[in-house]
């Protein structure tokens, strides 16, 4: 998987991106493309939408690049521009209608058969599909959700136990991590041990 | 576009489903759901995405440098109005030192306040196309999240963060006037 913390860029690079340097440009632009892009289509499940998200994101960046004030946040940085891209677009009033109509289209679809995680996810709310990843691919915190949505940490750690509740109930998940049971068991994490830290826990960053 | 990216259901035919009355998942289960995850395939722009954003940010920076040019005329008149403006703001700022001393903020009530602001502009309809202003005060704002949680992790002192959420709060504010003036101005134009 593709994430922003996997990703190196040379502070010098950095620096010469917030002087304009067009070299440095694209090399921040190939850098960062992926994370971006693959975040941005998984939230908003449309081709399109992800590309527009990805490069208003990318705009934002080259044009702002100045008013970075340290290399080392720049991943930090892109990462919440790229979040608040996806939130306003999920936020649109067109995209919601899209999906009231979508939904309406396929009542008719079998929502219990077994489907794989990535289907399961597209199935999500949006607001609980944005908080799975932030927490768990991006490793942010229930409070650093909240904050984004203009909510509280209560309202991540709600939306992510129903989000995996309703994952597991459609992915299959419960039937094969029957095998993988027993591997936790025997790390010493019980079940219940994880579970009484809440959902939230057993997929921290 | 790869066969993986074609497959991938859209937002139009992903239809959320309630699984409210669904047991709840067990350590392993999430363990589990959280591994395939993980392991979902990184997914590549297309090719032309860089050459659209460089042909944007040209444009942009063409539109900056194609101004009106300057009326010399007027340039020591301008100059003169901010020296004035400078100097009038450093004796406001000298003479009112104990308004200052007494302005002493509640971290809690600030990002109170900054969540309270945050709400209000996105309960409104997003607007596309945003305007070069809207887009500066988006980076800006986007940068003070960053050095805010830089600074939250190296448990900088109180006070330079309470400058940059007030500056934050700040930057909110005028964003979400900007954009709920640009929303009245669209819903006027559609009504006339």
């Amino acid at each position: 998987m593709s994430r922003f913390s996997n990703v190196h860029v040379d502070p010098v690079v950095v620096r010469r991106l917030m002087r304009g340097d067009r070299q440095a440009q694209e090399t921040v632009y190939r850098a960062y493309a992926n994370p971006v892009y693959t975040m941005a289509r998984r939230i908003l499940r449309d081709e399109g939408l992800a590309e527009e998200a990805t490069q208003d994101t990318f705009v934002d960046v080259l044009t702002g690049a100045a008013s970075l004030e340290r290399p080392a946040a720049l991943a930090g940085w892109i990462r919440t521009i790229a979040v608040n891209q996806c939130l306003m677009r999920l936020r649109s009033p067109w995209h919601q209608r899209r999906q009231a109509l979508g939904e309406h289209e396929r009542a008719t679809n079998d929502a219990t058969r077994a489907i794989d995680i990535d289907q399961a996810l597209g199935r999500l709310s949006d607001d609980a599909r944005m908080v799975v990843w932030l927490h768990c691919i991006e490793g942010y915190t229930h409070d650093e959700i909240g904050a984004a949505f203009g909510r509280t940490a209560s309202f991540s750690k709600s939306q992510l136990a129903r989000a995996y509740r309703a994952l597991a109930a459609q992915s299959g998940a419960t039937a094969r991590s029957g095998q993988r049971a027993t591997e936790v068991h025997q790390d010493d994490r019980s079940a219940a041990t994880v579970a009484g830290r809440g959902v939230g826990a057993a997929c921290a960053v | 576009m790869t066969d993986q990216q074609r497959q991938l259901p859209d937002a139009a035919s992903a239809r959320p489903v309630q699984f409210d009355r669904a047991p709840e998942p067990g350590a392993a289960t999430i363990a589990a759901l959280d591994e395939e995850l993980r392991a979902l395939p990184a997914l590549a722009p297309p090719p032309h995405l860089w050459q659209d954003i460089r042909a944007r940010t040209a444009a942009m920076s063409d539109r900056v440098g194609a101004g009106r040019p300057r009326n010399s005329r007027f340039a020591p008149l301008a100059l003169a109005a901010s020296v004035f403006a400078t100097a009038a703001i450093a004796v406001f700022v000298v003479l009112s030192p104990a308004d200052r001393g007494a302005e002493k903020f509640d971290m809690t009530a600030l990002l109170e306040r900054s969540r309270a602001v945050e709400a209000e502009r996105r309960s409104m309809p997003a607007l596309f196309a945003p305007s070069n202003v809207e887009r500066v005060l988006r980076v800006r704002i986007g940068g003070l999240d960053a050095s805010f949680n830089e600074q939250l992790l190296r448990g900088a002192d109180p006070e330079a963060r309470q400058a940059l959420l007030l500056e934050r709060i700040e930057l909110m504010e005028d964003l979400k006037n900007l954009e709920r003036y640009r929303h009245s101005e669209l819903v006027r134009q559609a009504v006339f």
